[in-house]
């Protein structure tokens, strides 16, 4: 059998998995703290000669686009535009570093500062996860005395002129070893992964919002559309090769 | 199947209940007391397809790997307590609380119920109750010879009348207010009251203008907290963002359809 048609049907999986990346990027698009997957989307031409090339080598055309496109699939931690006129528990990070967050599955790390109180007064997450201050000790905000909390750029709480406890920021060596394991929280990827603090300043009554660019996402849709498109193409020609082969070459009437 | 497609599906789900969220606000822009809710997103699972660190060869490893998320959830809606702007009515049941707190309200089945909206009545009791007739908590019964604009309430709640044709200023019962560590958390019922819930944490009453609960302000209403411009904005952004995830929707269907045509 002919090995590209191998090769155009690899490369529409890999174009179909693409496709789920972008389609995730944009379904948060307005989740707080999200940050994109990066997909790397090749011109044209370079794709279109890598799928004609004669298969064999280091280039080979069944596995190449495939490992590829696995590689391309990172996490850009860019940061994301503030949204203002928050409430006075949305805190923001201008630059690197993570809130610390406790689950019940350990330390995760999250950019989302829309955080709210529980009924003991602990700064929590929306799903309840406290977050973590100085010594990995859960934020207390006791609002007992007043209701004027304030929150300095590090991380320091104040309600109604009494200090209340300060919230710590965790940050990594770059890369970030780094996953995401979904309700906004990141966990290292190893055991090793050592937390480092961050003294990135926080902004009170702010949140950060998604860094999908929605333009970037939509070139990147239509341009991965079109590939996957080609690739169809070139499956459906070496079917029509093979057709010829068989029914009209190898006619044996 | 394409992931894309349920991926998809989330977002436009997610943003379906953003608009529904911000229609209700936009509803009640005029509705006295009134707190804005907004909608708090997370991203759902990520499945794992190429773990990072894993072995590539036997010297080389994996760097970052492959994740692929599978869409968006609404995490939470969350009431936003922030002061609504004044408005001063003149009427002198008309009460504003200025900071954090709650009126309390005694529900027909006996239950406490908590309003920002202190725009009260007489019954024909002459008890104070809020439009829906609901007594206030603690009860106040103002006496039959008090002509209405003699009633005086302090910043400290205390309700002041005087008889008609006569001098003497009584005081009657104080009014209180209630806070919670959590607002909210509470559990909105509608016509503008609110119920206790194990999130809001217990009702902490007193005294009006003391240990951080805030002063009532007579002849004024607090207006709904709703900016319609942010509102708009966010209705903006959550059509188009409904609109994006409508072409992921459209990509993968025809990428799928495009699959199909290679059988002849």
């Amino acid at each position: 059998m002919i090995s590209g048609f191998y090769a155009a049907g690899g490369a529409m999986r890999v174009y179909a998995e693409r496709n789920d990346i972008i389609a995730n990027n944009l379904a948060n698009v307005a989740t707080p703290g999200f940050k994109k997957e990066s997909v790397y989307v090749e011109p044209f031409d370079v794709l279109f000669a890598r799928v004609t090339q004669p298969v064999g080598g280091e280039e080979s055309l069944v596995q190449s686009p495939l490992g590829r496109l696995r590689d391309e699939a990172i996490t850009v931690y860019t940061q994301g535009a503030f949204r203002l006129n928050g409430g006075k528990f949305d805190l923001a990070i201008n630059g690197d570093g993570f809130f610390k967050v406790r689950t019940p599955a350990g330390v995760r790390y999250t950019r989302d500062g829309s955080f709210q109180l529980d009924s003991t007064g602990q700064l929590v997450t929306a799903d309840g996860y406290p977050v973590l201050g100085d010594g990995n000790a859960p934020v207390v905000i006791n609002t007992a005395e007043g209701s004027d909390v304030l929150v300095a750029q590090d991380g320091t709480i104040t309600v109604s002129g009494v200090q209340s406890g300060r919230i710590t920021l965790a940050d990594f060596d770059k890369p970030y070893p780094l996953r995401k394991v979904g309700h906004n929280l990141f966990e290292p990827t190893s055991e090793e992964a050592v937390e480092l603090t961050s003294t990135s300043p926080i902004t009170q009554h702010a949140v950060e919002m998604s860094n999908v660019n929605v333009v970037e996402e939509m070139v990147a849709l239509i341009t991965n559309y079109r590939n996957y498109e080609m690739a169809q193409k070139i499956a459906r020609l070496q079917d029509q090769t093979l057709d010829q082969a068989i029914n009209t070459v190898g006619a044996t009437r | 199947m394409m992931r894309a497609l349920y991926t998809a599906a989330t977002g436009m789900g997610a943003q379906q209940m953003n608009v529904d969220t911000i229609a209700n606000n936009l509803a009640n822009v005029n509705t006295a007391g009134f707190k804005k809710s907004r909608v708090d997103f997370q991203d759902l699972l990520y499945q794992q397809i190429r773990m990072a660190g894993a072995s590539s060869s036997d010297s080389t490893q994996v760097p970052t790997g492959i994740n692929i998320g599978l869409g968006v959830r609404p995490a939470a809606t969350q009431k936003m307590f922030t002061p609504g702007l004044p408005k001063p009515t003149g009427n002198p049941l008309d009460v504003r609380i200025a900071g954090d707190g709650f009126f309390q309200i005694t529900l027909p089945d006996g239950e406490m119920g908590y309003t920002r909206d202190g725009a009260f009545k007489l019954d024909d009791q002459r008890r104070i109750v809020t439009s829906d007739g609901y007594l206030l908590e603690p009860a106040v019964t103002i006496p039959d010879n008090v002509p209405f604009e003699n009633i005086t309430i302090a910043k400290d709640g205390t309700v002041q009348v005087k008889a008609a044709g006569e001098d003497t200023v009584t005081d009657l019962t104080q009014i209180t207010v209630a806070t919670f560590v959590n607002p909210a958390g509470l559990t909105a019922i509608g016509g503008n009251i609110y119920k206790q819930s194990p999130a809001s944490g217990e009702a902490n009453v007193g005294n009006a203008n003391a240990e951080g609960r805030g002063s009532l302000e007579q002849r004024e209403l607090e207006m709904s907290n709703v900016a319609v411009i942010d509102e708009m904005v966010d209705l903006i952004t959550a059509q188009r963002a409904y609109d994006v995830n409508s072409k992921s929707i459209q990509t993968s269907d025809e990428m799928l359809g495009l699959a199909n045509n290679l059988k002849r």
